[in-house]
């Protein structure tokens, strides 16, 4: 099973398609999250996910925004769907009936 | 204090891949990070990247069979040739005459010589096989292994010694274990870390010439105990060639076969892994 975080990466990454690389990815989660993502979680995570071959991560074109530095690129795999997937399925599962909104709304009163 | 931690950042950069460098450094400039934020979050990276290399047996063998047998004899030898040099050094600078110690300036100083080379090759090997074999972790195992010795140098001096750290007494053992022992192991580390790739004629090399610089250090750890009988027999001072020819010579004890054995054994163990195909 998936963490948060990894399952948030997967999320960021397929969402990015072709454009998913480390400083796209944490952009993607803080605006998704409104949380600081920090480039070194996320580099530890991303390593986690390429040796658990969910991910397969290489080195990109360098641009000039970023110093003529290279980018670390990042696509999900087949293991990775399937993982993301199950989680995704899970959550839907287990928030079933779950409405959020009364206590969101109680905790503003 | 901007300096300061652009400082750390580029510090901590190099614990890092070239490539990966690259990247996160790039990244770092997209998102506009200041230098304290890219150095906060470098450190976490590095952090759970050494957390997680723990967790595999390459780190902990190191620590286990290079830095806890090696790190005790290298202080010992490194404190005895300290002690043998130190007299020697001090007569000749303040008295003139030679100090007598049973053997001939010529077998004397290349007694010397060739201790100090034999604890130069024994601790770049060790360096060299701790960058081998610990996988990720060749400078924290680096500091692990440059810290005992350190603390261990400094036990096996006499106590005058110590309190003497302002002093010119003490810059001989340091001069002597930083060129002998912690210059040659951090050579060894950085050589290791800058080869992409081990090649096993170039190990086996390196085995073969820590096997011979073992053997001639034992050979010349008997040369004492030659000039001591000679003494006592009242001959005069042994040169190289009746050295050569001592019947004695290659009667080592078990303790120092065993002591010169730990000493060589970084180097095969990489031969040993390299021969194997551990990974590394």
């Amino acid at each position: 099973m998936l963490g948060e975080f990894e399952y948030l990466i997967l999320a960021a990454t397929v969402r990015l398609g072709d454009d998913a690389y480390g400083a796209a990815i944490v952009l993607e989660i803080e605006r998704a999250t409104a949380r600081k993502c920090s480039i070194g979680g996320l580099y530890t995570t991303l390593d986690r996910l390429e040796s658990k071959g969910m991910i397969k991560t290489w080195m990109g074109n360098p641009t000039a925004e970023r110093g003529g530095r290279s980018k670390r690129m990042v696509r999900v795999l087949a293991k990775g769907m399937e993982a993301a997937k199950d989680f995704y399925d899970a959550v839907l599962k287990v928030s079933r009936g779950t409405s959020w909104q009364g206590a969101s709304t109680g905790l503003r009163k | 204090m901007s300096h300061f931690w652009t400082y750390i950042r580029d510090a901590l950069c190099k614990a890092l891949s070239a490539a990966e460098r690259e990247a996160v450094m790039g990244d770092f400039a997209e998102l506009g990070l200041t230098d304290r934020r890219a150095a906060t979050s470098l450190l976490e990276l590095v952090l759970r990247r050494q957390l997680r290399a723990w967790k595999e047996w390459q780190p902990w063998f190191t620590t286990l069979a290079i830095i806890l047998p090696v790190c005790p004899l290298l202080a010992m030898l490194c404190t005895q040739l300290s002690m043998s040099v130190w007299p020697s050094v001090v007569s000749w600078v303040h008295h003139e005459p030679s100090y007598d110690t049973g053997l001939s300036p010529s077998a004397f100083w290349g007694a010397i010589c060739l201790r100090a080379s034999a604890l130069a090759t024994w601790s770049w090997t060790s360096g060299f096989a701790l960058g081998a074999l610990s996988r990720r972790t060749p400078w924290v195992s680096g500091v692990l292994f440059f810290g005992s010795y350190v603390v261990l140098a400094n036990m096996g001096q006499p106590f005058s010694v110590r309190l003497c750290w302002l002093t010119g007494v003490v810059w001989l053992p340091v001069s002597i274990n930083l060129l002998c022992v912690l210059l040659p192991a951090y050579c060894g580390i950085r050589r290791r870390s800058r080869m992409p790739d081990l090649k096993f004629l170039r190990v086996l090399g390196l085995a073969l010439w820590t096997t011979a610089m073992s053997a001639l250090a034992l050979w010349s750890r008997a040369w004492d105990q030659a000039a001591m009988e000679n003494w006592v027999r009242g001959g005069s001072a042994l040169t190289l060639m009746q050295l050569t020819r001592h019947p004695a010579l290659w009667n080592a004890g078990t303790t120092e076969l065993l002591i010169t054995a730990a000493l060589a054994a970084p180097i095969f163990y990489v031969l040993a892994s390299d021969a194997l195909g551990v990974r590394r």
